[in-house]
């Protein structure tokens, strides 16, 4: 190669900014100088080497885009599973899956009501009477309270039928009704819870007037006497100082309603 | 036209000739070929960073390939990606002198490696060469040759973005750049016997 080409001539060729003639004759020298054809090669060489670091700096950038977008969504879709399409609901769709569901509330109701007969509900609602500590240990002596106290149950109708019924006091026949309901005798309650009502309403007093509401309610539903159960449980919950008011919810009340209804 | 979100290879093969959408066009590669380039590395005794630096310059390879005119159109670029992933993998294993995986892997891949891919993979030695070089040079240097030989702007564009006075500084300051780095290369014995040996291995 003499000193007709010089590097610059040669990147003007590869810039593509050599006129016709001169290009032409340029090529036609690179076919028969070695040296020049050499030289020119590794200017060539060098040219894409520029070339491939251009590349390389976008394949760099590419991959760490991707690897980054792919860790983040393995972070949240572990598997690469297709997501599921959101579809758009008709009214009408809307409309029947909330029919369903009513229905369903509806059918899951009536089940408790119809479940939650008289005796179900007693069972359910039913406590025990206890006596209060408070008293005195003159009122400790009373036999049939005794009795109460011991779970002998039995014992107090045998001792208070010796007794004249009218003398029973208001504690005493409490007691005994509360026995009755132990034995699991409604029938046998219901006297003595009705006497002292009767008691209360005609001398205006209200001597264990919530026990008498509650006991009495309970041994209306174990009979199945749902108006009067219901008359009852309406005063317990309508009175919010009521000793009992909280041991009947608005369900008790509606199943109650539904029984005496059908 | 609009592409689909997956290119085709023709569409690839185009948009990397044409120096368009060169970023896109990558990423369509990884999009499409990295699972099964990543999977060969990890069944032969590599690891995901084995495998992130295999793809990273089987990419470069396959883009030299095009540059060069030796990517053969009859291929897939799936089977082309393939092999170049696979050589340079086998190459890679044989350089830590893991002779007992290199054995047992090579045994089993004996089959022909394409010619052209082969050659590319020698050019790449001396290309590795050029690209340290052009690390050396200056920073306006080096931006003036990526912006002309890899963004294809002309001196034009280059003299307006890179706020030079006129495209003939531009032109004078891109010839004193490549001056620069063929005269480190030739300055070098060594590296110029490299790189001419890459060049004649490359033809």
């Amino acid at each position: 190669m003499g000193n007709k080409y010089d590097d610059q001539y040669m990147l003007d060729y590869l810039d593509g900014i050599l006129s016709p003639e001169e290009k032409s004759l340029f090529e036609k020298d690179l076919k028969t100088d070695s040296a020049l054809k050499e030289r020119f090669s590794l200017l060539k060489f060098t040219i894409n080497g520029i070339k491939l670091k251009g590349y390389k700096d976008s394949i760099k950038q590419v991959q760490q885009e991707f690897l980054q977008n792919r860790l983040e969504n393995k972070k949240f879709t572990p598997i690469d599973a297709p997501k599921l399409e959101k579809k758009e609901r008709s009214l009408y769709f809307w409309g029947k899956a909330a029919a369903a569901v009513s229905l369903l509330v509806l059918f899951g109701f009536l089940f408790y009501l119809l479940r939650n007969d008289g005796p179900s509900l007693y069972e359910g609602r039913y406590i025990s009477y206890e006596i209060a500590a408070e008293r005195g240990f003159s009122e400790q002596e009373n036999i049939l309270e005794s009795l109460f106290i011991n779970g002998e149950f039995k014992q107090m109708f045998q001792v208070s039928a010796e007794r004249d019924q009218d003398q029973l006091s208001p504690r005493e026949m409490l007691l005994l009704g509360n026995a009755a309901l132990e034995l699991d005798s409604a029938s046998a309650s219901l006297p003595y819870f009705q006497r002292l009502d009767e008691n209360n309403t005609n001398s205006g007093t209200d001597t264990f007037q919530d026990e008498v509401d509650f006991f009495l309610a309970l041994t209306y539903l174990k009979l199945g006497e749902y108006q009067n159960a219901y008359n009852r449980v309406d005063k317990i919950r309508a009175d919010d100082r009521h000793k009992y008011n909280d041991n009947f919810s608005r369900l008790d009340q509606l199943s109650i309603k539904f029984r005496i209804l059908f | 036209m609009k592409k689909s979100k997956f290119w085709t290879d023709q569409e690839i093969l185009e948009e990397i000739s044409g120096a368009k959408q060169i970023n896109e066009a990558i990423h369509q590669l990884y999009k499409g070929y990295y699972g099964l380039l990543e999977n060969y590395v990890l069944q032969n005794n590599g690891s995901n960073a084995d495998a992130a630096d295999t793809i990273q310059e089987t990419m470069l390879v396959f883009l030299n390939m095009i540059e060069t005119g030796k990517f053969r159109k009859e291929a897939s670029i799936k089977s082309v990606l393939y092999g170049i992933n696979r050589n340079i993998w086998l190459t890679t294993l044989r350089k830590r002198k893991s002779r007992d995986h290199r054995h047992g892997i090579y045994d089993k891949e004996q089959e022909q490696v394409e010619f052209d891919v082969s050659k590319s993979l020698a050019e790449m030695e001396g290309y590795q060469l050029i690209m340290a070089l052009f690390e050396k040079l200056g920073e306006k240097c080096k931006r003036i040759l990526v912006l002309f030989y890899y963004e294809n702007l002309s001196m034009d564009e280059i003299a307006l973005r890179e706020e030079y006075s006129s495209d003939q500084v531009v032109r004078n300051k891109k010839f004193k750049c490549m001056k620069q780095l063929t005269n480190q290369l030739v300055g070098n014995r060594n590296l110029y016997e490299m790189v001419r040996n890459a060049l004649k291995d490359g033809k």
